[in-house]
């Protein structure tokens, strides 16, 4: 057997090879590694992948449609887009007063000042201000929660929020959060009441 | 206009894209699962490119040859989100790993075809051991079946490099399935 009749028998992709093909591959180191290359091939080109889960082609497409009532799912690439997502809360509650004579509704009305600082642009972000029962937004009535897109220009910006205490005293936290092409942050602002110390920001990241 | 076009143009964005995309999208996952090696981030992957895509519908309707075209946005995606990721000072932890778990299932599943199964699982862990590059051109010419034309549009680099890089990695390939090197990595 020759190389030529060698090359054209391993092409047949048989499950036994003949004689004649193993005693010319034991002497020919050219077709040897060329049978080598073509095992390889075939295992390559066989190589297994896990199926996607089930129903993936229909919610995958249905998340990407505006308007999707299926949101993204955001699990690994969070953590992927979430370090370049550096958004930071800088700073934020000023000295917040406890009122003299607390009233049982709205009894202080104060601005809440964060800075939200990225190193890049962020066009069409998503802001999401969840309040706990204690606070609400003035204009808002009793809205828990505010979302909204808007484009963050690279470098610090602000925001502030018109806070208004419902209950004297206490402790409450503002959970801002950050989408920003699925990758999410978290900050978490707490604020007490009469506390200038107590009430500066420690933003906390949940990714 | 021909009569798709028209009709084309009257359809809803959204059953615009699902035509267009929907045949590539068990394309795309594979493709995502062969660079992430991780069933949950390739769906993950496959999402976010989609979900950038819609607003570019129109592009995306302009394509020729439109696998080749996703599989390009999602490399360049993929490049942006994982690697740039890997190289992150944050997390240096992260790199190319074989799924040997998803192996190990299907050696169990399938006894039948252990012998192939174990080659291809040491061919998949020396493709843990190959250049970032050289593997990129291998899982798109070698596992996913694209034309060295297509790897190189893909890539974004010559032809020439595409070939000199496949010869290169299935020299090491080859090193990887030798008997003494495979023997060793098998378990009984």
């Amino acid at each position: 057997m020759d190389c030529n009749q060698a090359r054209r028998e391993l092409e047949l992709m048989r499950e036994q090879n003949s004689a004649d093909l193993l005693a010319h591959l034991r002497r020919c180191a050219d077709c040897r590694e060329g049978a080598e290359d073509l095992r390889i091939a075939r295992l390559l080109r066989t190589m297994p992948a896990p199926e996607p889960a089930e129903d993936f082609e229909r919610r995958a497409l249905a998340a990407a449609m505006p308007q999707s009532r299926e949101r993204s799912r955001v699990r690994g690439w969070q953590l992927a887009t979430a370090a370049s997502l550096l958004l930071a809360v800088l700073m934020a509650v000023p000295r917040w007063q406890q009122p003299a004579a607390p009233a049982p509704e709205a009894v202080a009305a104060l601005p809440v000042s964060v800075s939200l600082d990225t190193p890049r642009s962020l066009s069409g972000a998503t802001i999401q201000v969840s309040l706990p029962p204690n606070l609400a937004l003035e204009g808002y009535g009793d809205a828990r929660q505010l979302q909204w897109q808007a484009d963050l220009s690279a470098g610090a910006n602000r925001l502030t929020l018109p806070v208004q205490m419902r209950q004297t005293g206490g402790e409450a936290e503002i959970v801002i959060r950050i989408e920003h092409e699925g990758a999410r942050r978290e900050f978490r602002v707490p604020v007490q009441a009469g506390s200038a110390d107590r009430s500066r920001p420690q933003p906390t990241t949940k990714i | 206009m021909s009569l798709m076009q028209f009709f084309r143009g009257r359809a809803a964005p959204q059953d615009r894209f699902t035509a267009l995309v929907r045949p590539h999208l068990r394309l795309m996952y594979r493709m995502a699962y062969r660079w992430t090696q991780n069933s949950a981030e390739a769906e993950d992957l496959v999402q976010d490119v989609l979900t950038r895509l819609f607003p570019r519908l129109e592009e995306l309707a302009a394509v020729d040859k439109p696998g080749p075209w996703l599989v390009k946005v999602l490399y360049r995606r993929h490049v942006d989100l994982y690697r740039r990721r890997v190289s992150s000072p944050i997390d240096d932890s992260v790199h190319w790993d074989s799924d040997d778990a998803f192996f190990r299932e299907r050696l169990i599943d399938e006894r039948d075809d252990y012998r192939r199964l174990e080659l291809q699982r040491t061919l998949n862990r020396a493709l843990e051991g190959l250049d970032e590059g050289w593997r990129d051109v291998v899982l798109l010419h070698d596992v996913e079946g694209h034309t060295a034309l297509e790897v190189a549009e893909i890539l974004e680099i010559n032809v020439g490099t595409v070939k000199s890089r496949l010869h290169r990695a299935r020299k090491k390939l080859r090193i990887a399935l030798q008997p003494g090197t495979i023997e060793r990595s098998y378990a009984c």
